[in-house]
């Protein structure tokens, strides 16, 4: 498979991107200044990258309560969704979302979700609209292993094939719904699923980005040329808990050391780039640097930013159409 | 980064933690520590978790020992590295510790008044105090039947700024035990005499309303000294006559729509009754013993639809100020009762005005207490 220097590049910064961003948070989030809650998506950056290298701005996509690296690879600015996790004025959503419902429809980005399994029928109506305007943009709905098991999650699936709509369902199954184990919670499998409800199912090692870019570019132009729904089952590892605090008791004893010393999706992509002669690693060293830059200016533009005042507790709530 | 230190705070863990508790330390002071490794254990009601180090550096000090419990945010050691001197770092403690407990100081200050619980003899009372800080003769303020110390939501914080006001849930209302005994006034101005004991008080200036109005006269009666002044908002015992159609559809009434007029006779102006009143009265009648208090009480003070006590006497002999303010339109207790009063006595009627001036007029019910406390207190 060939993949442009361009793509490469710019997949390799929003990967980049994610991990600082969310390993910063990590840090940040324990000084008690971020109101709410924030779940991290730090080792699942491959996932939400390989997918939506493929995506322009008029392709949508529903996001998780860990959504942060979605928002990210879908191309919404680190200034806007730290501002916006910090609960500011600046925030993409002027600070009144946080961390679980950041949202950028200019972007196609219809927001993170706080509730497990809303993203599937949201873009169930994203897609039919795709469809009936025929403006050949595909529907993303990612998910997880837990969402999987929800009645709106199996519903969508079946409404998607029922109206052939170009929607992909992405399983981000990083082996736990909150505390518990999907082997434990999640009866058959979701290849079974797929079969059941009349769609392709494809399947990739979320920590390897060239085997997500496949795998989400098979699915993708699956439903972009009018053949129906697809699913795709990114296989994964979260490195932080559930939630920031999150103790993590249900882990195994270095399971997340050895997942960090030997699935880093990013050491894993430099390695292959550098070794193919496809980048320089000097060229990689330059984006971690500016990237390492522009996190450490969203922190600060965020902290220094007015909270919202009272009258803009009633802006933007109603909308008409 | 040379000479760069480095507060490590208590963090936040999860969505609702404000506190916690420093378990155990997992560095000692002086040891060199990569961000990312375990510093700390920390203890919460509901995690105990280890705390990575923000940064990379020595740990040079330990603020907090293990098994203190400190907010979210507070110092509990510092990382360095070896350019800051000893001097530079307990600088730094003092100047964050400075910042962090005057930051903690400005938000106590601005904080709402909290309700706590007092027991009086074998009752537990809920009760509301503000102005706390304030010297002098405390007001104590009581509610009347059915009622609930937030009847006085109006003239709490207004008379709070002069003086320490005490508002609390009589029993049988509100947060307090549902337990009402004979129902009585003298009973629960025998309480209340137990709550004055229990909250240290000398003397208090009593307001009452309604029937806390003729508990009001009782106290009087039973500990004298203890009352500095009384004032009587439209209350019972001065009279005889009751509205009965209040007092049985107050007990009997359990939906919205029979209990809406109700509560209409409170108040002449009918636009305050709102919805959520009369749903907060409906969810507290279905607590257990509530109906069953109510019902003393109004067997109790109110047989034969008649008050059952005559007060003036009492009034009489009180040997303080008293004033009397009472709304021209009350529908519950007649504003006759205000008739006939000790030419000692102020009394203010406002026209336009039900059962609860205190509500309707609230602004002029504040500025008239507040002279009457004031001339009171220059005698």
């Amino acid at each position: 498979m060939q993949i442009a220097r361009d793509i490469l590049l710019s997949s390799y910064r929003s990967m980049r991107t994610i991990r600082e961003f969310e390993e910063r948070l990590h840090v940040e989030f324990a000084t008690g200044e971020i109101p709410g809650f924030v779940h991290l998506y730090c080792g699942e950056e491959a996932s939400g990258v390989g997918v939506c290298s493929h995506l322009t701005e008029k392709d949508t996509i529903a996001s998780t309560h860990r959504g942060h690296g979605h928002c990210i690879a879908k191309g919404v600015g680190v200034d806007g969704m730290m501002a916006e996790i910090y609960g500011r004025q600046t925030g993409v959503c002027r600070g009144k979302g946080g961390s679980m419902h950041i949202a950028d429809l200019s972007l196609g980005m219809l927001g993170a979700n706080g509730i497990v399994g809303g993203g599937p029928p949201l873009i169930c109506g994203a897609a039919l609209s795709h469809k009936i305007l025929k403006d050949g943009a595909v529907a993303i709905a990612f998910y997880g292993d837990g969402a999987s098991n929800e009645g709106s999650t199996l519903e969508s699936l079946n409404l998607a094939t029922v109206w052939n709509i170009p929607a992909v369902f992405v399983v981000e199954d990083n082996g736990y719904g909150e505390a518990t184990g999907s082997s434990y919670a999640c009866a058959g499998n979701q290849k079974d699923r797929a079969a059941g409800f009349g769609m392709p199912y494809f399947e990739c090692d979320g920590n390897d980005f060239f085997a997500v870019y496949q795998a989400a570019g098979e699915a993708i132009s699956h439903a972009r040329n009018g053949n129906g729904p697809a699913m795709l089952h990114v296989h994964l590892a979260r490195w932080y808990g559930h939630f920031e605090g999150d103790a993590m008791t249900y882990r195994a004893d270095n399971e997340v050391a050895k997942l960090r010393a030997e699935h880093d999706c990013l050491v894993n992509f430099r390695k292959r780039v550098t070794e193919a002669g496809l980048l320089d690693a000097s060229a990689l060293n330059d984006l971690d640097t500016a990237v390492k830059s522009e996190i450490d200016a969203a922190v600060a533009a965020a902290k220094a930013a007015p909270l919202p005042d009272e009258a803009d507790l009633l802006k933007d709530v109603y909308v008409s159409y | 980064m040379s000479g760069t230190i480095i507060p490590v705070t208590m963090p936040k863990f999860g969505l609702a933690m404000t506190e916690g508790k420093l378990a155990s330390w997992s560095v000692k002071p002086g040891e060199t520590v990569k961000a990312g490794q375990e510093l700390a254990d920390i203890e919460t009601s509901k995690i105990t978790n280890g705390y990575e180090s923000p940064a990379e550096g020595i740990l040079r000090r330990h603020v907090a020992e293990a098994g203190e419990m400190l907010p979210v945010g507070a110092l509990i050691g510092v990382l360095a590295d070896d350019a800051a001197s000893d001097d530079d770092i307990d600088a730094f403690i003092k100047k964050f510790r400075d910042e962090f407990s005057s930051g903690e100081e400005s938000e106590a200050g601005s904080a709402e008044p909290q309700r706590r619980v007092i027991e009086a003899g074998d009752l537990k009372l809920s009760v509301l105090e503000s102005g706390v800080d304030h010297d002098g003769v405390p007001v104590l303020l009581i509610h009347g039947f059915g009622g609930d110390l937030t009847n006085w939501i109006l003239n709490q914080p207004a008379l709070a700024e002069k003086r320490k006001v005490i508002a609390f849930d009589l029993p049988g209302h509100g947060e307090s035990t549902k337990e009402v005994g004979d129902g009585s006034p003298v009973t629960f101005a025998a309480t209340i005499g137990k709550l004055i004991e229990a909250l240290a008080l000398n003397r208090v200036h009593v307001v009452g309303h309604s029937l806390g109005g003729a508990i009001a006269l009782e106290l009087a009666a039973l500990k004298g000294d203890a009352v500095a002044s009384l004032t009587l908002i439209d209350p019972a015992g001065l009279g005889q006559d009751i509205n009965m159609a209040f007092i049985g559809g107050f007990i009997e009434a359990d939906r919205r729509k029979t209990l809406e007029p109700v509560i209409g006779y409170l108040v002449h102006d009918k636009s305050l009754v709102t919805r959520a009143m009369v749903e907060n009265i409906i969810r507290f009648k279905r607590l257990d013993g509530v109906v069953k208090g109510l019902k003393t009480i109004a067997q109790t003070c109110f047989h034969d639809g008649k008050q059952a006590f005559g007060l003036r006497p009492v009034l009489e002999a009180f040997r303080g100020p008293v004033q009397v303010l009472w709304g021209e339109d009350d529908e519950i207790l007649s504003v006759s009762g205000a008739d006939g009063l000790p030419e000692s006595v102020t009394v203010i009627r406002y026209p336009g005005t039900g059962h609860m001036p205190q509500l309707e007029k609230a602004s002029e019910v504040n500025k008239a207490v507040s002279a009457f406390l004031d001339k009171a207190e220059a005698k």
